[in-house]
């Protein structure tokens, strides 16, 4: 039972830096960005290729994963910035969509939707099973803190301001002179370079990695984070990743205790079990379980 | 326990019988002490692009478990079934696998269907010593299985291609337009397919391309395969964008054969188009249908045989099932390297012939060696774990029925 | 001629719901991802009546549009509802969480296997050198009437009209004595219809299983976004583009790209308009 508590709270450290990740571009910025998934897969394979078929190590795939997730936040952000809510939502859904396809069809470079083995691992070999769980647990758990301290520090900073301040209305900061677009460029592509760390790291865990790994489910489930911890609060995305993740994961057990229904019953009823949790979680606390502190500028002591 | 007889109707009646079933797995509980109990887990894809067929999976493996644990259980042992959906994803069927690896310990995991969830659980089972059980057919399988701990129920796609090349040219169609669903299963179904056909004289007309499932609509899929009106088609694929894609075939007024795999044609395809099914021609390896152990598997889970194909992966998963717990038996030791040793013990040749589990525990207990012959195939394996051989078979849809035109055996 | 009338076809299926998919927009200002698993109600309240009840087909029809119409009313009262105030993220959130329980509710009761509706499939006539099935033709025009019968309403008779105010500014709408309340459900009652009807037309062509709206959920949402959301007349031109985009490449480039070069076309008509092609921008809160 142990090594399968590490094993989901691993699990639910990967959520975790996703959600900080769209906390800095949404939660802050005010940037609906549907792409997530398409990030992480891009970090995922921008690791899995450095490592397996050009042969570096680890450490080699992580940054090439941060780099390339950078580049292609600047990327996206630089073509669809200007395209406000909804509207950039379709244009990083569209994104999303289109990583998965050419991983899916690219099969000379990301061996299609065979699957990508990973044999390359950030943790000395010939530990024991617990021990690797462990191991991946504290890697993990480093790239959270890194981007928690990195997120929060934006947030808390006077970039942090004009982030918010473009949230609630892009032409005050424009008018006070701010450069508008440089910022929402930085704030997305830290975002997306977040979200491709993320990647490189998973890739590496699960040893194997395909086009079904990102698709937009686990989107869903990096909003569902956020909304239900509280957009804004990066404590509170802390708080939400783990609040889904275990219901995501406990309703496994809750269904274990209906009797009398077949596998694919028990299936339905789990998932339309999940549905009701998040409408009920946010049907009470539409704001998130932990809201942004509202303002935090008069009051300093209460938020931080 | 009615729902154990009549499971297809499990879903509505235990809705509304819901308080009288609350009791029932308890009272149907012999008494077996927990602490030497055989704990299986099954992991299928009730929901997402697997759902026509992770269910009939399950529903084998949990039959099968229950009507074991009713006649005493394995060597005494109380088998416990933990099952979970894989929602055809892998990154939801990794935590799935680590909860039954690491939370209920079980020491198989069977009934994985799409490659990319076989191949994505793989990593964590071997690292955990966890016997496989899978009916995936990529290529790449067997590679990453380095333990030897696994095995497929499913010949690998190379071997449909050459089978359904060899059978078209048989029909006499030696100018086939080729698309397929973008996945692992028919990629290399398509390669090998081409290479079949352009050795025996045919040709692969049109560029074979792939489509993504899921779609709005497959009309210009559809016109680009029948772009210069090729003789014949084949398209291997799934069933909910066969249904589909066929619709958009028929509505299109194209007149050639269409040639596709067993698995797009079942009977709720036959009763979503009707008629218009009439004249399509597939091939399959399994199940055999007309074969005695096929036949039981269908009267098992509450079916008729019909003379048709069905239940294409229920009933490898009841060969599963079947070949794990024989193998316990045989091996009597829950080490999964001795119980890899026993499936192959109890599979492959020699040995009497045995279809059911009490049939074989019997005839182990009488000393004998057995051969398990499947619902689904022969069940033979190589020793990478891979199905040995496969009966093929071509049918043609006539009347709404499949009628069996020739079987062939293929090499996998 | 035949790429064109094959995306008239697609766009057939797919305009009566990107129209109440706009329709709710312009009145709830979020965007109701539950559409999807609307139109998948649709199909098989229309199922229900059509196959185990032996209804014909254009009598279940209306059924599934009601079906999807309560369904939307039921999903409003319990979930949207007493989060109006909540911001569009947060009821776009909501809203996918309400398509998961339609989804498996609909699993929940009538398992994953495949169905379709009594519907034999024919032959095509051909018009020259233009194919056209009889189905495909009673889709498009069935379609047509439905979006045409909707524009009529909302253009011509006083609750359109008061749709139309609610959506263009509910504050406003709510001051001169618009009952915003009965225009919420007069415009509840229409979307759903129309999204019950979309999933319908999308049964005639597409196997009908609980996870179908996942297939349908993004082209309505690209046509009503490239559109203008809000935009009903731009829904439809949204979906006509959206079509034809994918049918070219289909045909041009490679197949596995279509869905693809579909974001890349409504991306760069965005990036040209970014409010759609006939939209404007929309009063929010």
């Amino acid at each position: 039972m142990t090594a399968y508590l590490v094993a989901i709270l691993t699990s639910a450290g990967f959520y975790v830096v996703l959600a900080l990740a769209l906390n800095l571009q949404w939660g802050l910025t005010g940037m609906l960005n549907f792409g997530l998934a398409g990030f992480y897969a891009l970090g995922a394979y921008a690791s899995a290729i450095t490592t397996e078929t050009a042969g570096l190590p680890f450490v080699a795939g992580f940054a090439m994963a941060v780099a390339v997730g950078a580049v292609a936040g600047l990327a996206v952000a630089g073509l669809s910035a200007r395209l406000v809510g909804d509207f950039l939502a379709i244009a990083t859904l569209g994104f999303a969509e289109i990583v998965r396809f050419l991983a899916l069809n690219e099969d000379w470079l990301t061996r299609g939707p065979r699957g990508f083995p990973i044999a390359t691992r950030p943790i000395p070999e010939g530990l024991s099973r617990e021990a690797t769980a462990w191991a991946y647990l504290g890697l993990v758990a480093a790239l959270v803190i890194v981007a928690y301290l990195i997120v929060e520090r934006i947030r808390t900073a006077p970039m942090g301001r004009v982030l918010r301040a473009i949230r609630e209305d892009e032409l005050v900061p424009a008018a006070l002179g701010k450069d508008v677009f440089r910022f929402k460029l930085q704030a997305f592509a830290l975002g997306a370079a977040l979200a491709a760390a993320a990647g490189s790291l998973y890739a590496h865990w699960v040893q194997s990695i395909s086009p079904d790994h990102f698709t937009t489910a686990l989107a869903i489930g990096v909003w569902m984070s956020l909304i239900v911890g509280g957009a804004g609060n990066n404590r509170g995305v802390l708080v939400g990743a783990t609040l889904v993740m275990v219901i995501l994961e406990g309703s496994r057990f809750l269904t274990g205790v209906v009797p009398g229904l077949d596998a694919e019953s028990l299936s339905a009823l789990r998932i339309a079990l999940i549905g009701v949790l998040i409408v009920v979680t946010v049907r009470f606390r539409p704001e998130g379980l932990l809201p942004e502190p509202r303002i935090r500028l008069e009051t300093p002591a209460k938020g931080a | 326990m009615p729902s154990l007889k009549t499971p297809r109707l499990t879903r509505r009646h235990a809705l509304v019988l819901g308080a009288g079933a609350l009791a029932s797995p308890w009272v149907a509980r012999p008494g077996f002490a927990q602490t030497d109990a055989i704990r299986i887990g099954s992991l299928t894809p009730n929901t997402g692009g697997g759902s026509p067929f992770g269910p009939e999976i399950a529903e084998a493996h949990r039959l099968v478990v229950d009507l074991v644990n009713s006649q005493g259980g394995v060597n005494g042992r109380e088998i416990i079934l933990s099952q979970e959906n894989s929602e055809t994803n892998p990154e939801v069927a990794v935590r799935a696998a680590r909860k039954l690896i690491d939370a209920d310990r079980v020491m198989a995991i069977l009934g994985t269907w799409s490659s990319s969830v076989t191949l994505g659980v793989m990593p964590l089972c071997q690292e955990a010593n966890v016997i496989q059980m899978c009916t995936s057919s990529s290529e790449s399988i067997p590679a990453g299985d380095k333990k030897g701990l696994l095995f497929d129920f499913q010949a690998l796609n190379p071997a449909w291609g050459k089978a359904i090349a060899r059978l078209a040219l048989a029909r006499g169609f030696d100018q086939i337009a080729v698309m397929g669903i973008n996945n692992d299963f028919t990629t290399s179904m398509i390669g090998t397919f081409q290479q079949s056909l352009e050795a025996g004289g045919g040709k692969v007309v049109n560029e074979p391309f792939l489509y993504n499932p899921n779609q709005p609509s497959y009309r210009a899929e559809v016109e680009r395969l029948i772009a210069g009106n090729p003789p014949a088609v084949f398209i291997p694929s799934y069933v909910t964008d066969f249904t589909a894609v066929y619709r958009e075939i028929y509505r299109s007024g194209y007149a050639g054969q269409v040639i596709t795999i067993s698995l797009s044609t079942g009977p709720k395809f036959k009763e979503a188009v009707g008629d218009a099914a009439n004249g399509i021609l597939h091939g399959f390896p399994v199940p055999p249908v007309g074969k005695d152990a096929f036949d039981a598997y269908l009267r098992f889970v509450g079916l008729e045989p019909s003379g048709q194909v069905q239940r294409p992966f229920g009933s490898a998963g009841y060969d599963q099932i079947n070949t794990l717990l024989l193998g316990i038996a045989k091996a009597g030791s829950l080490d999964p390297f001795e119980v890899v040793k026993g499936v192959f013990a109890i599979a492959n040749d020699p040995g009497e012939r045995v279809t059911t589990y009490a049939e074989g525990v019997a005839k182990l207990a009488a000393g004998a060696e057995i051969n398990y012959d499947g619902a689904s195939s022969s069940v033979e394996f190589l020793p990478n774990g891979m199905l040995a051989s496969r009966d093929f078979e071509l049918y043609e849809i006539r009347d709404g029925k499949d009628v069996s035109l020739e079987r062939i055996t293929s090499e996998s | 001629m035949q790429t064109i009338l094959n995306a008239i076809s697609s766009a057939a299926i797919i305009a009566p719901a990107a129209v109440g998919f706009t329709l709710l927009f312009a009145l709830f200002r979020f965007a109701n991802f539950a559409v999807g698993a609307l139109m998948t109600l649709g199909a098989f309240a229309c199922w229900t009546l059509n196959v185990p009840l032996g209804l014909p087909l254009w009598l279940a029809a209306p059924g599934g549009m009601a079906g999807a119409a309560a369904g939307l009313w039921l999903a409003d009262r319990l979930a949207y509802a007493p989060l109006r105030a909540a911001g569009g993220a947060t009821l776009l959130l909501v809203s996918i969480a309400v398509a998961l329980v339609v989804e498996n509710a609909l699993r929940l009761g009538y398992g994953g296997q495949i169905k379709g509706f009594d519907l034999p499939l024919s032959r095509p006539w051909l018009l020259g050198p233009v194919r056209i099935a009889p189905e495909q033709l009673g889709v498009i025009l069935v379609s047509a009437g439905a979006v045409a019968g909707v524009m009529l309403w909302l253009g011509l008779s006083r609750w359109g009209r008061a749709v139309r105010a609610a959506a263009d500014d509910p504050g406003l709408a709510a001051v001169r004595g618009v009952p915003v309340g009965r225009v919420h459900a007069a415009g509840i009652a229409g979307a759903g219809a129309l999204v019950g009807l979309g999933g319908v037309l999308a049964g005639v062509d597409l196997a009908i299983e609980p996870g179908l709206g996942w297939a349908l959920i993004i082209p309505v949402l690209a046509a009503a976004i490239l559109g203008g959301i809000g935009s009903p007349m731009g829904a439809v031109l949204g979906a006509l583009l959206v079509g034809l985009a994918e049918e070219v490449t289909a045909l041009v480039m490679s197949p596995s790209y279509k869905a693809a070069v579909g974001f890349v076309v409504i991306v760069l008509a965005l990036l040209l308009r970014p409010h759609g092609l006939m939209g404007r921008e929309l009063v929010r809160k």
